[in-house]
């Protein structure tokens, strides 16, 4: 054993820069396999030891306050399964923004309780600089989910003001400490917030109000189940469609939910892992037989002096397994190290804050299974040794003879001889560029399937907005129930900056949202209605049409998918107890809403829901158009509201005014409580006439999708969209490390031919160029290979989830040349080891 | 005749273990154009390393060499490398033919460094190899299928393919049976009597008469010389006498 050991390290001394890059790939894949096993396990379990901590209850329902009943209470008590029910009263709305640091507004869910209140919903403490005085002295404290502080846009903290808006009116509060919430913790599913008893009913004048049904059950995981029967025995007992009246946040939706996004960027390491793990084997393979080429006289020596074959070939074995030992042990350290970063990602994706569980037996496990698979490749190769007797090895083999055919006879060189010496390089060593092209095609489908990742998740959502499958216009206004729609979209035309509107259903206010059902109940679908279809940009269908008569609907690619749907087949639809046939004439990609997006004409819609009417404007804005001064200026024109009729600086000082005024209130008094949909009044004082209506009051609220996209989504795209880069990142360093190290053995093989050449009156650079050049033709043949290989795998992945999403050509072309010169780079650098030959050392040898 | 190649104390040592070893000693030597120079010395006494600084294969240690009137001593590697294919032909002892290449392809990867690839190389390459016994059969054959007398005529072929201004040979022969070494050194001197300079460093008195001018070296210094007629003339045995007188001067 002793004797192998020695010759193993004689090996490692011989070739200390290979055994380190080889180390460095055996690191890597190390750390993030184990990093990313480990830390998987520990990033499901936050939400659940997190909700066992601190939640009152484990599920809330939000039920509308005019929709709400007590009887609800006693249909979800009925449940056997139902261990403990609670409700409280919260304020709930989707229209709600806040203003960041840059003083735009972002949109975010938000909930509204005061601490009593949050008593019956969590028991999480208050994390908070601020001394007792300080948060008794504030006029209007906030306290906000730890997301407040950690993924934010405005990264807050204690003493920040944090200024909400809602229509027009502005909040401002000043943060007061830091809690963790259970059912509102993030910015993707919006924030649960504590505010003053005072601040609470000043909100609750415009802020829809929730019955916050809390429950727990046992067993846990039956509440969906219970969910589901509550709801079809609510929607029994009213006679009406739940559709948005209630919203679910269920413990086994939150726990999938808080967990998906960390699940995605393990899934983006796991995948580094392998392709690392790909390029280590191969290195080893070439190693190892380089090895032996270069070592054979060496070997027929430890033969003749009575080394057995084995023992030879296990000095291989021990020498790389030596070499992953010390890899996995600094790959471990490297794990230890990033699993507070990826607990950490955790928490900031999930909003929920949970103390860093270590799973050893993941890491364990991990650098067992690196040691048994580079021992069996090792071993496996190196026993090529005993391919060679002593005495044939003492000749070098056989392996220094040519006989082959002579593929590029220089006679027919035409341009460059380099070139020409290049590709009979690469004719001779095509054993060893197959391997290179797998290696370099796996390190170039990770790279592209990390920039394809990357651009989907870029940072200005272009991508990803293409897969909502809703349309992007610049604001979408909801217009109240009282006003015309497509009156005041045509007003909205005509003002200064707007390039077009059109009317839809589509809003953002979720109390505005509809609903229509599927297969007996058992789907619900969101419809986004428009006049005509033709005038969207972003909703387009990849399979069949999209919808122009009253007969048709489209569905998104993932609904289809789940249920087996094709372009052609029937879908009944019922809303209200009315049923009606129509026919899919189109599969459109969408991700939003969970795939449940309808696409149906106005029209169409009508059929089914008679009454319906379009509820939302989308305006599109001319470029040069100031966004949020184009806002206010639409606020102030139809988007007053009750609240601001309060006001008393808006009353003003004379009759007329305060008249004025009064009839406002009025007005929105009878809009906002009696159902009115149209007012116009005219007050004769004197000889004056003051008149007015209620198309001042036309709007309810204004909001910019790509804001809420950004808001809800921008921290999880960009943490997807940065851990593809690593990918693209880590695959770059892959291929770089095989390439210099496949170059410096090329360089050490070929020693005596290339010292001819240098001696015949090549240069170091044009011999550099050569070899570069040798492993050119499997370079380019890989990098296309991964690029395709990528763009497929994209394209089907993309295609399963949200339908086909275009593949940006020319960043891929771009992307293809960049890579070809990075492997050229690298390559050439890797040669660079000619420097280190003396031509007359090799001459006078 | 004018000098092709001269040295102006050309010194030359090597590290080995921390101690250096100086091979070559404030050497002042000149080379002439169209001489067949014969470098010869006792083994150790720096033949070879001459060779390869005067060459442009090694850089001196100090001291300087002139090709001309051009200081190579100061040139980089790579433009030794220019050098080199511009001027110089070298014969190696070893041979050192490319192991994976064909004949052909041997002698044209020599060449196509510094010519083009037309139709009069590839005649040239073929008329080469024709007068120094290489039938056209071989030409496709790789090294390990020629005989060592047939690599190392391959290997004066790609020597000359670029017409160098001068030949360095490092005891061309030495590895070659007495019938090879002979029709070796007819090339030799075929190619001296039509104007070729040429170096060669030997230990055999009988290669040594091809040339016209033998230059003895001991630890890293001339220390004498001695003049021949062309091997071409009819005194053979004069010559030969000559030379040894010489040698036995110098202590060989």
């Amino acid at each position: 054993m002793e004797k192998i050991l020695r010759l193993s390290f004689a090996n490692i001394k011989k070739h200390k820069k290979q055994t380190i890059l080889l180390t460095l790939l055996i690191v890597f894949c190390m750390a993030i396999t184990s990093a990313a096993i480990a830390g998987s396990i520990d990033m499901t379990s936050i939400f659940p030891r997190v909700a066992d901590e601190y939640a009152v209850h484990k599920n809330a329902l939000y039920i509308k306050e005019d929709y709400y009943n007590d009887s609800f209470i006693r249909l979800l008590r009925e449940d056997e399964r139902v261990t403990d029910i609670d409700h409280v009263r919260v304020l709930f709305s989707t229209a709600t923004k806040y203003l960041d640091n840059e003083g735009e507004e972002q949109s975010l869910y938000m909930s509204f309780v005061t601490k009593e209140l949050e008593e019956n919903i969590e028991r999480s403490p208050i994390e908070t600089t601020l001394t007792d005085e300080e948060i008794a002295a504030l006029e209007h404290p906030i306290y906000l989910p730890y997301a407040g502080r950690e993924s934010l846009a405005s990264k807050l903290s204690e003493g920040d003001t944090f200024n909400i808006i809602y229509g027009t009116k502005l909040f401002s509060f000043t943060v007061a400490g830091f809690y963790e919430s259970i059912f509102m913790p993030a910015t993707g599913m919006g924030f649960q917030m504590i505010v003053s008893d005072s601040d609470y009913v000043s909100l609750m004048t415009i802020i829809g109000k929730y019955e916050m049904v809390l429950f727990d059950c046992d067993p846990l995981d039956d509440c969906v189940d219970i969910y589901l029967k509550f709801y079809d025995r609510v929607e029994e007992q009213t006679g009406k469609d739940i559709g948005y009246n209630i919203l679910s946040l269920l413990y086994k939706n939150l726990e999938q939910k808080s967990a998906v996004f960390s699940e995605i960027v393990i899934g983006i390491m796991l995948f580094m892992a392998v392709v690392i793990f790909i390029a280590a084997a191969i290195m080893i393979r070439f190693r190892i037989a380089g090895d032996i080429q270069d070592q054979i006289q060496s070997i027929g020596v430890l033969e003749a002096l009575g080394y057995t074959s084995k023992e030879i070939a296990l000095s291989y074995t021990a020498e790389y397994l030596m070499t992953a030992l010390a890899g996995v042990i600094i790959g471990a350290g490297g794990a230890f190290a990033l699993l507070p970063v990826l607990h950490r990602v955790a928490e900031t994706l999930s909003g929920h804050h949970g103390s860093l569980h270590i799973f050893p037996l993941p890491i364990l496990l991990t650098a067992l299974t690196i040691l048994i698979f580079v021992g069996v490749i090792a071993h496996t190769r190196a026993l090529a040794v005993k391919k060679y007797p002593p005495v044939q090895a003492f000749r070098k083999g056989i392996a220094v003879h040519h006989f082959g055919k002579n593929r590029f006879p220089l006679r027919n060189t035409k341009n460059s001889v380099h070139l020409r010496l290049a590709l009979k390089g690469f004719f001779d060593n095509m054993k060893q560029n197959i391997s290179l092209t797998v290696c370099i095609a796996v390190s170039a489908l990770a790279a592209v399937a990390g920039i394809l990742i990357a651009d989907l998740f870029a940072s200005d959502l272009k991508a990803a907005a293409r897969l909502t499958g809703e349309e992007m216009p610049d604001q979408i206004v909801t217009v109240m129930h009282s006003a015309n729609t497509e009156e005041l979209a045509e007003r909205i035309s005509e003002m200064q900056g707007v390039k077009r509107v059109q009317t839809g259903s589509f809003s953002l206010d979720l109390s505005e949202w509809m609903s229509l059902y599927a297969f007996d109940r058992e789907s619900c679908l969101a419809p986004v209605s428009y006049p005509d279809f033709s005038q969207c940009e972003n909703i387009q269908a990849t399979a069949g049409r999209l919808p122009e008569h009253d007969n048709e609907i489209a569905v998104s690619k993932l609904f289809a998918t789940q249920h087996s749907l094709k372009v052609g087949d029937d879908l009944t639809l019922e809303c209200n107890r009315v049923k009606k046939n129509y026919i899919i004439c189109g599969l459109v990609p969408s991700m939003s809403n969970d795939g449940t997006n309808l696409y149906i004409t106005e029209q169409a819609l009508k059929r089914i829901m008679p009454t319906y009417r379009p509820s939302a404007i989308e305006i599109y804005l001319e470029d040069k158009t100031d966004r949020a001064e184009f806002q206010t200026l639409l606020m102030q024109t139809y988007g007053r509201s009750v609240a601001d009729t309060r006001k008393t600086e808006s009353i003003g000082d004379t009759a007329e005014e305060r008249l004025s005024a009064e009839a406002d209130r009025l007005i929105a008094e009878y809009l906002a409580n009696h159902g009115a949909d149209h007012i116009e009044y005219s007050i004769q004082i004197g000889d004056k006439t003051i008149s007015g209506s209620s198309e001042s009051f036309a709007i309810k609220s204004v909001q910019d999708i790509k804001h809420v996209l950004q808001t809800q989504m921008g921290g999880i795209f960009s943490t997807i969209s940065l851990t593809s880069w690593s990918l693209m990142g880590i695959a770059a360093v892959v291929s770089a490390i095989i390439i210099i190290a496949l170059m410096e053995q090329a360089v050490r093989r070929q020693r005596k031919e290339l010292g001819i050449m240098l001696g015949l009156g090549y240069t170091t650079k044009e011999l550099m160029v050569q070899l570069a050049m040798r492993i050119m033709p499997a370079v380019i043949v890989a990098i296309i290979l991964g690029t395709v290989g990528a763009a497929a795998v994209f394209h089907l992945v993309t295609d399963v989830m949200v339908g086909t999403t275009p593949i940006n050509i020319p960043m891929m072309i771009v992307t293809i040349i960049i890579m070809i010169l990075f492997c050229f780079g690298c390559a050439y650098v890797g040669a660079g080891r000619i420097k280190k030959i003396s031509v007359t050392e090799l001459m006078t040898e | 005749m004018s000098t092709i190649l001269h040295t102006d104390k050309l010194c030359k040592s090597f590290s080995n273990g921390g101690l250096q070893q100086h091979i070559i000693k404030n050497l002042d030597l000149e080379i002439r154009e169209k001489d067949f120079t014969i470098i010869m010395g006792a083994s150790g006494s720096g033949k070879s390393t001459l060779l390869y600084a005067l060459s442009g294969m090694d850089t001196p240690t100090l001291g300087r060499v002139f090709f001309g009137d051009k200081d190579i001593s100061k040139y980089t590697n790579d433009q030794l490398a220019v050098f080199r294919r511009e001027n110089c032909g070298f014969v190696f002892q070893s041979i050192y033919l490319l192991e994976n290449m064909t004949v052909f392809d041997n002698i044209m990867t020599g060449a196509l460094v510094i010519q083009k690839n037309t139709p009069e190389l590839v005649k040239k390459t073929e008329e080469l190899l024709k007068k120094v016994g290489i039938g056209e059969k071989l030409w496709d054959k790789y090294p390990n299928q020629l005989s060592g007398g047939e690599c190392q005529r391959v290997g004066i072929v790609r020597a000359i393919i670029n017409d160098p201004k001068i030949l360095f040979a490092d005891e061309p022969t030495g590895s070659l049976n007495s019938a090879s070494s002979r029709d070796v050194l007819d090339i030799f001197t075929e190619l001296n009597s039509k104007g070729q300079s040429i170096v060669m460093v030997t230990h055999d008195m009988k290669t040594a008469l091809r040339g016209n001018r033998v230059i003895y070296l001991r630890d890293g210094a001339v220390i004498g010389e001695h003049e021949m007629p062309s091997f071409g003339t009819n005194d053979i045995k004069g010559r030969q006498e000559g030379l040894q007188r010489f040698l036995d001067e110098m202590g060989w």
